[in-house]
């Protein structure tokens, strides 16, 4: 027997040694080799799967390789805690083609209501009032007082833009309070406050926030935080484990 | 194996909010940071320079991005970003053979003219194999292959994926869909009956 477990072993050497092992020129596409690991084919797309795989090893690297996609060792994980540069430099250019590549906005824009375009309309001439309206305002403040904000808001709610009164503002000791008053069917337990600032990708988020009857929901900002400059605010409900958005606005806050 | 789990998927959620306008750049730059070690360490594997292999899972990464309101919440998005870097892989692959077919070619096995003349053509040094060798290729190996073919399907493909492909046990498990202890059983089956076969191939024909 041992004669011929050396001649076995001699045997597949060669086998494994005949070659170079041509894979065969087609190949199953991706979502096959999906399908086919997920167990999603019939037993003889099986079949003419697993037969493929015995004789192809790019589609079997492949297929190991969508493995290690869905199980990731340590090494494909990101480390907590260590500065990427790498990775932070990525997406650093990726986000430059993101954002100037007009087609990644499409689909996005494609899926609100066909009113938007109006409603940007409104809101740019709404803004452009705002804007003399602040213009005018600054005039009239001769000497404002160091750190003394002056806040003008919009908030934008199915298809209309509401003016000031629906934002409210308030100096407070060494914070600012803004108010948001949201629109009376939309209500949900509990909310959470996005604030980013225009051309910024940091945001924000003020989590467990509460609406009160009769005066809205109120969030205390550092002035320290809140240099002047444009924000927009994206309030959403939070219920059953699911963020849903109620409303955004759009602050301008000026020196 | 993990199941294609979505409920409380945080990436899912993730991707959620982009669909839905919410949080697009700080929800896409999570699942970059998350991923992309996944892919880029792929097309090491694929044999692609570091500089190459970044190139691509940028690609794969504008795609995902790009189409990101094409994925269906139904299956786990490792898959369909797996789906992406495989396609892009494929393309690549079929670019530089395109290219390298494009170019110049030079049979090895034709004399090149020169200014002098005729020179040999470059050749593959090869060794010759001894009768020994030419012997088990020429007749006893033919016997094996034969052999293996009547092998029951799986075992058979477990038997190439192993000696001819040269995976591990674990591997194999995962291409067939099997366990382990099947795979191994399959293979200590395998073993036997061709040593039975070779046996008999002995006695009849000393």
């Amino acid at each position: 027997m041992n004669d011929d477990t050396a001649d076995l072993d001699r045997l597949f050497a060669r086998l494994s040694g005949e070659g170079p092992h041509r894979d065969p020129d087609e190949h199953p596409a991706p979502e096959k080799l999906s399908a086919y690991l997920a167990s999603k084919l019939s037993p003889e797309e099986d079949d003419v799967i697993q037969e493929h795989l015995a004789h192809c090893t790019l589609c079997t690297e492949l297929l190991l390789d969508l493995q290690r996609f869905l199980e990731p060792p340590v090494e494909d994980l990101p480390r907590e805690g260590v500065v990427d540069f790498e990775t932070a430099a990525g997406w650093r250019e990726l986000r430059g083609k993101l954002w100037k590549d007009e087609s990644i906005s499409k689909p996005l824009r494609s899926r609100r209501p066909a009113s938007l375009k109006s409603l940007a309309a409104v809101l740019a001439l709404a803004m452009v009032g705002l804007g003399m309206y602040v213009l005018k305002l600054h005039g009239d403040l001769n000497a404002p007082r160091a750190g003394y904000h002056i806040l003008l808001a919009s908030a934008q709610t199915r298809g209309t833009a509401e003016p000031v009164e629906r934002v409210k503002l308030h100096e407070v000791p060494r914070d600012l309070s803004l108010t948001l008053v949201k629109p009376p069917e939309v209500d949900f337990p509990a909310y959470v406050a996005e604030i980013s600032r225009e051309n910024s990708a940091q945001v924000l988020t003020i989590k467990g926030l509460r609406y009160q009857k009769e005066e809205g929901i109120t969030l205390l900002l550092s002035k320290d935080r809140f240099e002047p400059g444009i924000y927009r605010i994206v309030l959403l409900g939070f219920r059953d484990g699911q963020l849903r958005r109620a409303d955004s606005y759009r602050l301008s806050i000026l020196p | 194996m993990r199941s294609d789990s979505v409920e409380r998927d945080p990436i899912l959620e993730l991707i959620a909010q982009i669909q839905a306008g919410t949080r697009v750049e700080e929800s896409s730059e999570k699942l970059f940071r998350r991923f992309r070690p996944s892919v880029q360490s792929f097309f090491a594997r694929k044999g692609f320079s570091t500089e190459d292999g970044r190139d691509l899972t940028q690609e794969v990464f504008l795609r995902v991005f790009k189409g990101i309101d094409t994925f269906r919440r139904e299956s786990r998005f490792e898959r369909w970003l797996w789906e992406i870097a495989a396609h892009i892989y494929f393309n690549e692959v079929r670019r530089r053979r395109t290219e390298k077919r494009d170019g110049l070619e030079m049979s090895l096995d034709t004399p090149v003219e020169n200014d002098d003349g005729v020179s040999p053509a470059p050749g593959i040094p090869t060794s010759d194999p001894s009768p020994e060798e030419q012997v088990i290729k020429g007749e006893q190996l033919a016997a094996f292959r034969a052999a293996l073919q009547e092998l029951p399907d799986q075992m058979r493909r477990c038997c190439l994926l192993r000696y001819e492909k040269g995976l591990k046990y674990q591997e194999i498990a995962i291409v067939m869909k099997i366990s382990i202890e099947t795979v191994k059983a399959h293979l200590h089956q395998a073993r036997k009956r061709l040593a039975a076969r070779l046996e008999a191939r002995k006695e009849k024909d000393p």
